[in-house]
Formats: structure tokens, sequence, C-alpha cells
């Protein structure tokens, strides 16, 4: 669905993005994750057409009317109401697309007479998803959609993106959520200072930076984590008279391995 | 350029004006002033209605033009359409036509409020919107080069006070200074409404004001021309 090569962008003297490579299947999540002022904002740009890239090539293979974009300079009509704003939005694109059945996939079918300047942060940012959506577009742009939400929002939209791909939406995600990332995406690629350090689906990820480590809780509330080695675990096992309740495998989180990759925090 | 997406922005655009308090007033400007100008008892109703069209016609094809696509572009809608597959001139129509519409109305009314009679309703409407045609463009050039609403405003200014020119120029009987005022297209404007209600009919107090009216259509066309390669819409 999109093919990027040896993108590059400069401003000024600054070197912003730096010979990215990469593909986004059609109808997968593609998570685009690093930490603020890596450049996820301007490859989004870059590929609506936004921005013309420096060097190197991108391939769309959707029309301007085929694509849906959230970001956070999206913008309603703030005088008018929830409903009329998401009407419009669908005639612009002649989209026979029910307007009550979005409302009430982005649960704002209550709320839908209320005037967009008087809802919520959430409620915003709902709405601006269902007027990206109203025209099924083939793909699907979507910068931060769920930064400094709450969580009951955040999970109503991850359902929604989940319901998207379903239907055959490709979405090309950016965020710094980890957890939104391992929940969602397909392939994941991490960014940092403007250039790709990784870029894998999150089974491959989890092996390739597997811990090897085991964690055993015991009833007297102590944990151990041990290598996975059977003399090791033996060793510690005899160590103590407690019994065990658990012992679970240790996994590493995505922000485990951006800090092991990049040596930053995500944030 | 598509029918269905100028009509969905002509609708929209209605719309959100009527609920829009910082721009109406220019519409309703004019009106106010019509209701005081024809209640005073020494003001002939035709100069009543020349001047408040003329007012009309400085604050809504401009001022009105101008804001509304600069609020387009202040509050982000304006990325947003272009990225929902609207097309630059597609947007600029859509606020032209919104804004002539105002026009209209704006004329109709005053020329009922300032008790004119029937006769020549139509020819007066005709050169109303003539005119203000022929400066909407500069309405479009405010609304290229503002970032803002606030910006807006102030660009506006200059055309503002060019279009109400003949009115201070009028008060000042210099002879220079009318002659250059009568190159305005507002000046013309006037003039044509003083030979129709005359029934003077000649090249000099007829054809010559159109000429003036047409080329600042052209005028302010090409002016829009530069301006939109320069800087287009979404800047
Ligand atoms: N038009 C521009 N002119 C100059 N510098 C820019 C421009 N746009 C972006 N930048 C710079 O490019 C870098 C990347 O910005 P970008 O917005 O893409 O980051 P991001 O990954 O989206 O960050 P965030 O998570 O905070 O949204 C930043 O250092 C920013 O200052
Ligand atoms: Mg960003």
């Amino acid at each position: 669905m999109i093919i990027v090569n040896n993108l590059s962008i400069s401003f000024g003297k600054k070197k912003v993005l730096n010979n990215l490579h990469f593909h986004v299947q059609q109808g997968e999540i593609f998570g685009f994750l690093g930490p603020s002022g890596a450049g996820k904002t301007t490859t989004i740009k870059i590929l609506t057409n936004q921005l013309i890239p420096t060097k190197g090539s991108i391939q769309v293979n959707a029309s301007t009317s085929q694509i849906g974009i959230l970001s956070d300079n999206s913008g309603v009509y703030e005088r008018l109401t929830v409903w009329r704003n998401l009407q419009f939005f669908a005639e612009l694109h002649n989209s026979q697309e029910n307007v009550e059945q979005i409302l009430k996939k982005v649960k704002l079918w209550d709320d839908k007479d209320k005037k967009v300047k008087d809802l919520s942060k959430g409620m915003h940012q709902r709405l601006l998803l269902a007027c990206a959506i109203v025209h099924k577009p083939k793909l699907l742009f979507l910068d931060e959609p769920t930064a400094s939400l709450d969580p009951a929002t955040v999970e109503a939209i991850h359902d929604l993106l989940l319901e998207l791909k379903n239907e055959g939406t490709t979405i090309f995600l950016t965020t710094h959520n980890m957890e939104e990332a391992s929940k969602l995406c397909d392939h994941i690629a991490f960014l940092n200072k403007g250039k790709i350090v990784e870029l894998a689906t999150i089974l491959e990820l989890k092996l390739k930076y597997a811990l090897n480590k085991v964690r055993i809780t015991f009833n007297d509330n102590t944990t151990l984590e041990v290598a996975k080695d059977k003399k090791e675990l033996i060793k510690a096992l005899q160590k103590t008279n407690a019994s065990i309740i658990s012992i679970h495998s240790l996994e590493p989180t995505l922000a485990d391995i951006f800090l092991q990759l990049t040596g930053r925090n995500l944030k | 350029m598509r029918f269905y997406k100028i009509k969905a922005l002509l609708k929209l655009g209605l719309q959100d004006l009527l609920k829009n308090a910082n721009v109406l007033i220019y519409i309703i400007l004019p009106i106010g002033f019509a209701f005081l100008y024809s209640s005073m008892d020494t003001m002939p109703k035709d100069f009543c209605f020349a001047l408040c069209v003329l007012l009309s016609l400085a604050m809504v094809p401009v001022a009105l033009m101008g804001t509304v696509i600069a609020e387009e572009k202040e509050k982000n809608t304006l990325r947003t359409l272009m990225l929902n597959d609207v097309k630059a001139s597609e947007i600029l129509i859509a606020k032209a036509l919104i804004c002539l519409i105002f026009v209209v109305i704006n004329n109709i009314l005053i020329y009922y409020i300032c008790g004119l009679s029937l006769t020549n309703f139509l020819t007066y409407q005709l050169i109303g919107l003539f005119t203000g045609l022929a400066i909407i463009f500069f309405g479009a050039v405010v609304g290229l080069l503002a970032k803002n609403q606030m910006s807006a405003g102030l660009l506006s200014m200059p055309f503002m006070l060019l279009l109400m020119a003949p009115l201070f120029i009028s008060m000042l009987e210099s002879k220079v200074l009318t002659k250059l005022s009568s190159l305005l297209p507002t000046d013309a404007m006037m003039s044509l409404f003083t030979a129709i209600s005359a029934t003077k009919y000649t090249f000099k107090s007829v054809g010559i004001p159109i000429i003036v009216i047409a080329s600042w259509f052209i005028i302010s066309y090409i002016l829009f021309n530069i301006v939109y390669k320069k800087v287009g819409l979404d800047n």
C-alpha cells in the first residue's frame, strides 16, 4: 500500500528524516514509533503530500479521496454540531455511509447535538476520527490518535481501529505509547532522530530481544528473576523454603527494546 | 471542479456564517445605516441607497470574504478540507458565492428600507451585483494573504478605504480628487445610479462607469492571480 525508499528531508541545515525505507502492506496496522521530535508527523505529512521530500521516492497506492487523516492539526467547525460536521464530511465525499452508524461507533450518538466547541477533549478526538473515516478510506493515517486521552476513550478508539482493520482498512499509526503499539500493530518501525532503528513484527521483536529469564513468585511475597537455565533454576529454588505461586517467562516490553536500541526513553 | 463539493461547502459556509457574530456585523452594519439614514427627512432616498450599498460593498465582498477564508486557515479547517480531496478553487468559489449572496440580499433590503420606487429595482440590483463581482477578488486576495481573522481585518482596511473614498472626496470639492475618484468602482456605481434615476443615458454617464467597473474586475482578477501564484491558498 505504501512503499518508501531512500526518503530524506531537511529543513534548512537540519536533517529531520534520514534515508527511510519501509513498506506498509495492505490491510495491516503499521506502527510508527518514536520519541517526540523523531520525525513521525513529518513522515505523515510527506506521505499525504503536505511536504515535498528532499530526496527519495514514495509510492502511496490510494488516491486523495481514498485516504483519511487524523492529526493534531485536523480541524472541524466549532460553531456547528457534531452531527452537522460529520454530515458535511460525508457530503464532501458523496458518501453513502450512515452518519448515525458512525456516530454510534465512536460513541458520540448521545452528544450529536452538542456544538463542537462544547465537547471535551476525548469527544473532540472521537469526532475527528469519525470525520476521518466517514468516507470509508482505504488508507488511514493517524497521528497520535490517543495521546492524552482517558483510558475509556482510548479503549473505544482501539476497538474501532481493530474493527476497521478487519474491514480491510490499512492504518498507518504513529504513537509513543508502547502498549498501544503492541496491542494494535502488525509491523512496528522504531524511529529515532530521523532514522529507522528497527522494523519488525511484534513477535519478531520479542524473540529477538527476548530476556531469557523467568520470574518466580513465592507465597511469602518474594519474587525472583532467574535465567532460563535448568541449573540456575534449581539453584535458586533450593535457596528458599517458600512454595511457588507462579512462574512466568519475562517478555521484553517495546519500551525496553527501544531503550536498548537507542539508550533513550520514548517520552 | 465538482458541483457536489461546492454545494456541500456552500451549505455549510452559510450555516456557519449565520452563527458567527464576528463577521455578521459586516452584513448587518450597512442595513443598520440604511434604517438610520432612511429615518432622516433631509436624506434623499437615492442617496441613502447609494451610500448604504457602497458601505455594504466595502464590507461584504472584501472584509467578509477575507475573514471567512482566513478563519478556515486559523482553525485548521482549510488544511483539513484540502486533505479531504477538496480543491482550492472549490473552496474559493463557495466562499465567493456566499459573499455574493449577501451582496444581493443586502442590496435588496437596503432598497426596500430606503423606500425607493420599484421602477429601477432590477437595474439597481444588477449594478450592485456587477460591482460586487468586480471587487470580490480583492476579498480573496485578503484571504490568501491573511493568516488569521485579525490580520484579515487589517488587510481589508486599505481596500475598504479605497472603496469608500468617493464619500469623503465628494465632501472635499477638489477637482483633481473628484476626477481620480471617478476611476474607482464604487464611484462609477454611484454615477450609474445617478444616471438611471435621472434617466440620462449618455456614453459619459453610463458607458464610462461601466468601463471603469469592468476594468476593476480585470485588475482585481489579475492581482488575485499574481498573489495566488505567489502564496497559494493553504500557505
Ligand atoms: N516546517 C518545519 N521547519 C523546520 N523544522 C521542522 C518543521 N517541521 C518539523 N520540523 C522539525 O522536525 C523534527 C521532527 O518533527 P515532527 O513533528 O515530525 O516530530 P514527531 O515525531 O511528530 O514528534 P511528536 O511526537 O512530538 O509529535 C522536529 O525537530 C521539528 O522541530
Ligand atoms: Mg507529531
